[in-house]
């Protein structure tokens, strides 16, 4: 009998532990019906250069995940503003071979400091979206000569930690974006490096997270209208074929490029917030607004390297 | 004149002659003659000896008597009356006659202590007879007026003076009816005997308490300690806070945690108090389970709304939690063993009448059932440890009736730890002959929360009660990951450290004043030194041969100190009318800026025709901390920091209105409440933040501010006595955000608001060795941020290049925080009690419960998901169910 309850105790435990570790999935019907789709229209426009337009159909989700092939609209008729004046229709163009090609739409005007722009895309059937956004100026500052640091985490590995002098105009609110490429001989193809900021102004630890990521963006709130040393590292050693790029960012730019950075990770993550990214396009999704990207080669410092 | 008729005189004679033997007869039987002889000895003694001779009670309060002695004295074939005179004649002392009962009181004469206005004050305690164990919110009744022993089982009432019944009561407690003289102040100690549940045939008999329609207090519900523990157990586990879910008004987090939400806060916006000192986090196996071990506690009041101006430090409930004094008579105890968890509670005195402890030990052994499946994994595991342990020691002395000193430690702890050793020998690819490298991690991770009090409980005199507490509590979560290699050509380590908690240090006063019938003051002050760690760590490495070691360490201290002062009066105005009156100041001083905030707090109740009470509450509430959560789930990585100059201070108004009545003889409480909350600067991460980031010294900066607000309408049914008792209660209601740069700077819906839901708890005392419980929750769907689409991104101003369109990432379509709403959540619990008392008076109880019956699959959370088939791209929504259905058994051992 003492057996029977032991044995009915130790049944118990084994099937509560395990149902209580195990979570279960199953899939439901949410996405069956046809949703109408809306049309994307985005354009970055980049201080002193001429404008690419594009015009795609929103997804379902993880269409384009399996299949790259958003649906582009080649048919629209792209009209761009300059402070409410009309200045051209943009040109369709094919970029690419005849494969891999992507339909845009392109200015012969380059975009100019300070002013506003807008873009109106009219289709066929009456359809229109537009948006606008202005153009900041150029980011100053200048890099030191980037040397190779143990990695805190893993000390077996080396990174590469760069000085960027970073000069913040006064008087305003400052946004920028700060990457780092690798170029492949000739530099046509380039890929991103994972950078993070690791000072001043930041503390934090690595224990949970990868704090590296493509790109960092940072605001000036901590150094308005100063000259200041951002120290930066790239989870890689880098070597002369690389440049650092800093983009001065809108606020709006600053939203949506911050957002959709942060909002693809989010989604298969069950723990984080799935993340609404701005929209600016008026009757449609994307987004239109103002850059100004400069970029500087690095240079490593060897010395004491084996 | 003319004469009577003879016959008539006669008559008459004879009926008087009757009346007079009648009266003689009756005058005799309550005034008997006694003989007896009495001792040498106190005047009580005696009293009481003359009272057995004549088998009459006579009221007396003992404490007149005691002060006097009386020599031996015979009596033979006397009238009581005459003896008690004869005992009293040299006292000051007089013997009353009244409606046939014998009463002793002060003499005409008034000396010191007796009201020159004609009324005294009746103080003392309340006590379980069994255990001496004081008890909490029993209700004394006496000559129309009625009051409630406080948290540490204290009353004070005053009355006009004389001949008064005393009526005391308590749910789970025999009704004790007793008559005073009261002539004079009196202080004493009553005693009530417990309905044994299991003995009877479980009628909770029916409360004297105040009907709910005569209290002023809204959105407070007490539980008691017998319901707590006759509630559906979840793995085994009686859960206070899972029990405190079923309450309207009252909503669970994320499925099967003990996290709550009360009218629409979010779960940093509770106060959890364990014998008045706050606790943190408090849930073990990230929020499966609560801290409190139901065998400790006593009691548990929740308040909801209209918060009594004592109170404060949080916007949307105090769960106000006193634990056992522990036993002053024998030692008692129970064990029990469960599913997940085992646990010990022994209490007893240390000396008998004077000093009492309470020790209780639970710990889980999910380790020791899955250490032995680790040996088969390829990696030596040399070291694991996965559970989670609570212990609680108390210790009370009473120096005597004036003063008792409690002592009270909680210490609960969660922790996993795990070390791995791999070794490679010479085989290992090209390594020469006797090469060898061995490694070593280890990684572990705890958090937990202690807390110590010291409290003492002095009677200034009969109106004034006080209380003094000093306190300590922490929070502290830390984890550590460490690493060794070592082969003949070199040794290397490295080591990474990371804590972050909250530690408390104060003390406050409270006063307890009862300076007239109408009115009950409360009154105090607090103080408390917060030191918060929102991240602190460590890293250090030795690569070995000839590098130096790498120390680097960053820590991140903030300091704030906490200032609390409130006063309130339960204001009688008439036998239909009372209101409760209150301030609440608050100061928070931390680096740089100092917040002060008034909270007025005002809760009325009017009685209206049909014996229905019209209630109206308003309280401002101010909290100087905040938690750093991610939106999803309750992590022990979550963060409390304080306010600060960037970061101000979450503030709270709310307004409750509602109606309540008791019907069927007391026994059932039916209520419904409407409630509007606004709340302020409540704080969020903003969009796109790390969620496990630990707080540097630029967390302010992470974070983003905004509205909250709440409102609805519950209706609560609750019967608390009886056979089958238990309650239902339905809630209608909505709340929301909107938070600067989060959602677009729209509102948004809150995560957990649910529109409609209904839970309901039956407890029933099937005979004497079965109790039958069953809970059933219904909660209509809650909002999650779904994916409803993708599109095409840009990232860089022009294609940069030639083949392929590169950087325009997929952009997912989330039009709104919180947008869509898809299953309604329900659930079934159920539970059964065998109950056996065995022969030497020890009960066993083997308890089988089984959590979500009927398995339904509830949802936890969704996601997207797709996939490629047959040249078709096909999308899904996946949902994750965490909690199937989950039988548990416990066995329960009380003695």
């Amino acid at each position: 009998m003492i057996f029977q309850k032991k044995q009915i105790l130790l049944y118990t435990l084994v099937f509560a532990l395990y149902g209580f570790i195990s979570g279960c999935t199953d899939t439901i019907d949410f996405y069956q019906g046809e949703r109408r789709s809306a049309i994307v229209l985005n354009s970055l426009l980049n201080t002193d250069s001429i404008v690419y337009a594009r015009l795609t159909w929103m997804n379902k989700p993880g269409e384009m995940f399996y299949d790259w092939a958003p649906d582009e609209i080649k048919d629209a008729e792209v009209s761009l503003y300059e402070n409410g004046d009309f200045v051209e229709h943009l040109a369709p163009v094919a970029i690419g071979d005849t494969i891999y090609n992507a339909h845009y739409y392109k200015s012969t005007h380059a975009v100019r400091q300070g002013q506003t722009y807008q873009l109106v895309a009219k289709l066929p059937d009456g359809q229109q979206v537009s948006a606008e956004g202005w153009t900041p100026a150029q980011p100053s500052f200048s890099i030191g000569k980037a040397t190779w640091v143990p990695s805190p985490s893993n000390p077996r590995r080396d990174e590469t930690q760069i000085v960027l002098q970073l000069n913040d105009p006064a008087g305003e609110h400052n946004y920028y974006r700060i990457r780092m490429f690798t170029y492949s001989e000739g530099y046509v193809e380039r890929w991103s490096q994972r950078i993070t900021w690791v000072g001043p102004g930041k503390q934090g630890t690595s224990f949970f997270e990868d704090e590296f990521q493509p790109q960092v963006f940072i605001d000036d709130e901590l150094f308005n209208g100063q000259s200041v040393e951002l120290i930066l590292r790239c989870e890689n050693m880098l070597f002369e074929n690389s440049k650092m790029e800093v983009t001065a960012l809108t606020q709006e730019s600053y939203r949506y490029l911050r957002n959709n950075a942060f909002a693809n990770e989010s989604v298969n993550n069950v723990i984080t917030e799935p993340i609404p990214v701005f929209t600016n396009v008026m009757n449609g999704l994307g987004f239109v607004g103002g850059v100004a990207v400069r970029e500087q080669p690095i240079e490593v410092d060897r010395t004491g390297a084996p | 004149m003319p004469l009577l008729p003879f016959k008539t005189v006669l008559l008459i004679s004879l009926l008087l002659s009757a009346a007079t033997l009648a009266s003689k007869a009756q005058s005799a039987a309550d005034d008997p003659s006694i003989t007896c002889t009495v001792a040498k000895g106190s005047l009580t003694d005696a009293i009481q000896t003359l009272g057995k001779a004549a088998n009459i009670q006579i009221i007396f309060e003992r404490s007149l008597l005691d002060r006097y002695m009386v020599a031996s004295k015979t009596f033979t074939e006397v009238q009581l009356s005459v003896a008690i005179h004869q005992l009293l004649a040299p006292t000051k002392l007089q013997l009353v006659i009244r409606d046939g009962k014998f009463l002793i009181g002060p003499a005409a004469s008034p000396e010191k202590g007796v009201s020159a206005v004609g009324s005294a004050t009746l103080s003392g305690y309340v006590a379980d007879a069994s255990s001496g164990e004081r008890l909490v919110g029993v209700t004394i009744g006496i000559k129309g007026a009625a009051t409630t022993t406080n948290n540490y089982g204290y009353f004070s009432i005053t009355i006009p003076a004389g001949l008064a019944d005393i009526r005391i009561s308590m749910v789970g407690y025999q009704t004790l009816i007793d008559t005073l003289f009261l002539q004079q102040n009196i202080h004493r100690t009553f005693t009530v005997n417990r309905q044994s549940i299991v003995l009877d045939d479980i009628e909770i008999t029916a409360s004297a308490s105040p009907t709910i329609q005569q209290r002023t207090q809204m959105g407070h519900i007490n539980l008691s300690i017998e319901q707590i523990q006759s509630a559906p157990r979840f793995m085994g586990e009686a859960d206070v806070l899972k029990t405190v879910q079923l309450l309207p008004g009252v909503q669970q987090g994320s499925e099967g945690t003990s996290a709550l939400l009360v009218r629409g806060g979010s779960p940093d916006q509770n106060m959890f108090l364990l014998d008045g000192t706050p606790l943190y986090n408090p849930s073990h196996l990230l929020g499966i389970f609560s801290t409190f071990n139901t065998s400790t506690l006593k009691n548990v009041d929740l308040y909801k709304g209209a918060f009594p101006a004592r109170f404060g430090g949080r916007l949307s409930s105090v769960l106000d939690i006193t634990t056992k004094d522990g036993n002053l008579n024998e030692l008692h105890g129970d064990f029990s063993i469960g599913s997940m968890a085992s646990q010990f509670t022994l209490e007893g005195p240390l000396k008998k009448g004077k000093t009492s402890f309470v020790l209780s030990a639970r710990r889980t052994y999910a380790d020791l059932i899955v250490r032995p499946f680790m040996r088969n994994m390829e990696e030596d595991v040399d070291k694991f440890a996965v559970f989670f342990h609570d212990i609680n020691i108390k210790l009370h002395h009473k120096f005597s009736d004036d003063d008792r000193v409690f002592f009270s430690v909680y210490s609960g702890r969660d922790y996993f730890r795990a070390r791995t050793g791999y070794e490679s020998g010479f085989d290992y690819g090209n390594a020469p002959e006797g090469w060898y490298s061995r490694s070593q991690d280890d990684f572990h991770i705890g958090w937990g929360n202690h807390t110590g009090t010291v409290r003492w409980n002095h009677v200034f005199g009969p109106k004034l009660f006080a209380n003094v507490s000093l306190m300590g509590s922490q929070y502290r979560f830390h984890t550590a990951a460490a690493s060794e290699t070592s082969n003949p050509d070199n040794h290397m380590t490295s080591d990474n450290e990371l804590t972050s908690g909250i530690r408390d240090f104060g003390g406050k006063i409270d006063f307890d004043y009862r300076p007239h019938p109408n009115h009950a003051v409360k009154a105090g002050v607090g103080l408390i030194n917060h030191r918060f760690t929102p991240g602190s760590s460590s890293l250090s490495y030795d690569m070995g041969r000839s590098e130096a070691p790498v120390n680097v360490s960053l820590s991140t201290v903030l300091h704030g100190n906490e200032i609390n002062v409130y006063a309130e009066d339960e204001w009688q105005l008439s036998p239909k009318a009372s209101v409760n009156l209150g301030l609440h100041g608050s100061l928070f001083a931390t680096a740089g800026k100092t917040y002060a905030y008034a909270q007025p707090r005002i809760s009325g109740r009017i009685l209206l025709p049909g014996d229905v009470a019209f209630k109206v509450g308003y309280a401002q509430m101010a909290q100087y901390l905040h938690l750093l959560s991610n939106n999803t789930i309750s992590l022990p990585t979550d963060l409390w920091v304080p306010a600060t100059s960037r970061v101000k201070p979450q503030l709270a108004q709310q307004l409750s209105v509602g109606f309540a009545r008791s019907v069927a003889h007391n026994t059932v409480e039916l209520s419904v409440e409407g409630y509007y909350k606004n709340m302020d600067n409540v704080i969020e991460y903003k969009e796109g933040e790390l969620y496990f980031a630990t707080a540097g010294r630029d967390w302010e900066h992470k974070v983003t501010s905004g509205n909250g607000r709440a409102f609805g309408v519950e209706f609560f049914v609750h019967k608390k006595v009886g056979r089958l008792n238990g309650w239902a209660g339905y809630t209608w209601a909505k709340t929301d955000r909107k938070i600067k740069e989060v959602n677009f700077d729209r509102r948004f819906p809150y995560k957990y608001d649910r529109r409609h839901e209904f839970k309901a708890l039956a407890i029933y005392k099937l005979s004497k060795g079965i109790h039958i419980s069953g809970s059933w929750v219904y909660q209509s769907a809650t909002p999650f941020t779904l994916v409803l689409g993708e599109y095409e991104g840009i990232s860089d101003p022009a294609p940069t290049y030639g083949t392929r369109v590169v950087g325009n990432e997929r952009v997912p379509l989330v039009n709104s925080r919180n947008n869509v709403r898809l299953e309604d959540y329900h659930r079934l619990d159920i539970s059964i009690d065998f109950v056996k008392i065995k022969r030497n008076g020890n009960q066993r109880i083997w308890n089988f419960s089984v959590y979500n019956v009927y398995n339904h699959q509830n949802p936890f959370t969704y996601y997207p998901d797709g996939g490629f088939v047959g040249g078709r791209s096909y999308q899904e929504l996946t949902r994750v169910t965490l909690l199937p259905i989950l039988p548990s058994l416990s066995y329960i051992l009380k003695f």
